[in-house]
């Protein structure tokens, strides 16, 4: 039984009405920072490839994903970094390929990452917790300097501590830093040190991929750093994306800033690139 | 265009909870303005002090703040008799029913319960006598902690006519808990942290809707994920009302008042 509301036309709603009733987001650019592909041998993953990944995009209304394969933040960085190219080449325009460096084979990460870059990956993901490797750590330093040379996005799962990424940060400036999972999951946006790099440095920001969500944090935490620091992401096929956009569809935030976290800002991150 | 749904939600706490904030609603006032912030039109709600203080106190104080809102149906915490903390386990589901209560919460970690038989078996008996569908609340946050399988395993094989609902399952466990919905069909699923990739639409379409009941956890949990992980599931008009709402009413319908 559904509530007898009714409305005819879809572009009077808004974002809150349209999540309510499950309505495509039409009217707003949305791109999800982050994503995986692919299988997971930690538990199962339902339908975790590209095609997908585009059919529940396209229920919810999400135009772009940026994609980095478990199997790349795992054990094959190449083989994973292939998989994106080819979910990016199957999904012009919607998929969005990242590079993956894999510090522990320190010797092939600048060929790597080069060789992602001149095949049109849009941007850079670490993962220093499953390959078990310091955010300040040599390995990833040509990711660092070619994230920074082309202007690119660069999301770390890891950031070792608030002022390794603060140092990090400026010494790559024209790199944009994002904190994977920072976006979700604290309790005390204004008490956290993690928040006051984003509110001091003017290129990192704040992904808000993750399961965990505390009631009425992130409505603080738009408050505490505002929505311009705040990019959308939702951590596909480990979650879903039609639950972890509902934090910001149904935020008590304004429909701008769900429009900047949802999008706008990380349009603008991408469009850098050189 | 769709039509906004009835949500009902299966997992709400009335009153104070553990760690709130200035923008927690802790009361029945700000609670059902919450509910409608969210479009949420009922909750089955446990009280605060049931969880966080004690079964005896929070129960009767469940009953006392929602005597006459209809939005609001009571579900009781539930424990093993033997010290003398509740009545004895029939007495104690008499009264849940007498009381108007339509549930039972058993809140495994934090009432220090192990879920052996022996501490556990005469409460889920008196419980499946009368058909009260219990929900497993382990106050679990993150997907990589351990549920207790055995347990689980054991409460609905033995006790067929018990419905067991899984609070906050977790999307990391389908291994496990495929096992189950596909062995016992008085295993259900509450959809808050089920979040999994397609997740909710594939246990519909294997199991039936009728195995999933929506909930929140408000006001621990951010509403805004289960609400359209429900609304946004790739699962037809009628399974979404069924889970929306249907699934839960049914079985607080079945209890045996």
């Amino acid at each position: 039984m559904a509530q007898t509301t009714t409305a005819t036309d879809s572009s009077t709603l808004t974002i809150r009405e349209a999540a309510l009733r499950g309505e495509p987001l039409t009217d707003t650019f949305i791109v999800n920072n982050h994503s995986h592909l692919g299988l997971y041998y930690g538990f199962a993953q339902p339908a975790p490839d590209a095609d997908s990944l585009v059919r529940t995009m396209d229920r919810v209304g999400i135009d772009q994903s940026c994609v980095f394969p478990s199997l790349a933040i795992t054990a094959d960085m190449r083989a994973g970094n292939d998989m994106s190219l080819e979910a990016a080449q199957r999904h012009p325009g919607r998929i969005l390929a990242y590079a993956v460096p894999d510090p522990n084979l320190a010797s092939q990460v600048r060929d790597e990452m080069q060789r992602c870059i001149d095949a049109g990956v849009r941007g850079i993901k670490f993962h220093t917790g499953l390959h078990e490797y310091p955010f300040a750590g040599p390995g990833y330093v040509p990711a660092f300097e070619l994230a920074d040379r082309h202007r690119l996005p660069l999301i770390s799962h890891g950031v070792d501590s608030p002022d390794v990424l603060r140092r990090t940060a400026r010494a790559y400036p024209n790199a944009h830093f994002i904190v994977a999972h920072a976006g979700a999951g604290r309790r005390h946006p204004e008490a956290d040190p993690i928040y006051d790099v984003a509110l001091e440095e003017p290129n990192v920001y704040l992904d808000t991929a993750g399961s965990v969500a505390y009631y009425g944090i992130f409505a603080q935490l738009v408050k505490h750093v505002g929505a311009g620091r705040i990019l959308y992401g939702d951590d596909f096929p480990w979650m879903c994306p039609t639950h972890q956009i509902g934090r910001i569809l149904l935020a008590p935030i304004t429909d701008d800033e769900k429009k900047q976290i949802l999008g706008g800002t990380m349009q603008r991150l991408l469009s850098t690139r050189q | 265009m769709r039509e906004i749904p009835h949500l009902f939600d299966a997992n709400a706490l009335l009153g104070p909870i553990f760690l709130r904030h200035d923008d927690t609603p802790d009361d029945v006032p700000r609670l059902l303005a919450a509910l409608d912030e969210n479009g949420i039109s009922r909750a089955l709600v446990t009280h605060g002090r049931a969880k966080w203080q004690h079964p005896a106190i929070g129960n009767r104080l469940v009953i006392e703040q929602t005597k006459g809102i209809d939005r609001l149906v009571p579900c009781w915490v539930v424990l093993p008799s033997i010290t003398g903390e509740v009545p004895p386990e029939r007495e104690l589901v008499a009264q849940l029913l007498e009381s108007g209560a339509r549930a039972a919460r058993l809140c495994t970690g934090m009432n220090r319960l192990t879920l052996e038989p022996f501490e556990i078996d005469t409460l889920l008996e008196a419980l499946a006598e009368r058909r009260v569908p219990l929900f497993l609340d382990t106050n679990n946050r993150h997907w990589s902690e351990d549920r207790p399988w055995a347990f689980i395993e054991w409460a609905v094989r033995t006790f067929p006519t018990l419905p067991l609902v899984l609070l906050r399952e977790p999307p990391a466990n389908y291994r496990t808990l495929f096992t189950l919905m596909e062995r016992h069909s008085n295993l259900y699923i509450e959809t808050s942290y089920f979040q999994g990739h397609d997740a909710i639409a594939h246990v519909a379409g294997r199991w039936g809707a009728d195995r999933l009941v929506f909930g929140t956890g408000i006001p621990e949990w951010d509403p805004g994920m289960a609400i359209t992980g429900l609304t946004y599931a790739s699962f037809s008009v009628e399974d979404r009302d069924a889970v929306a709402g249907g699934s839960l009413q049914r079985l607080l319908d079945n209890c045996v008042v």
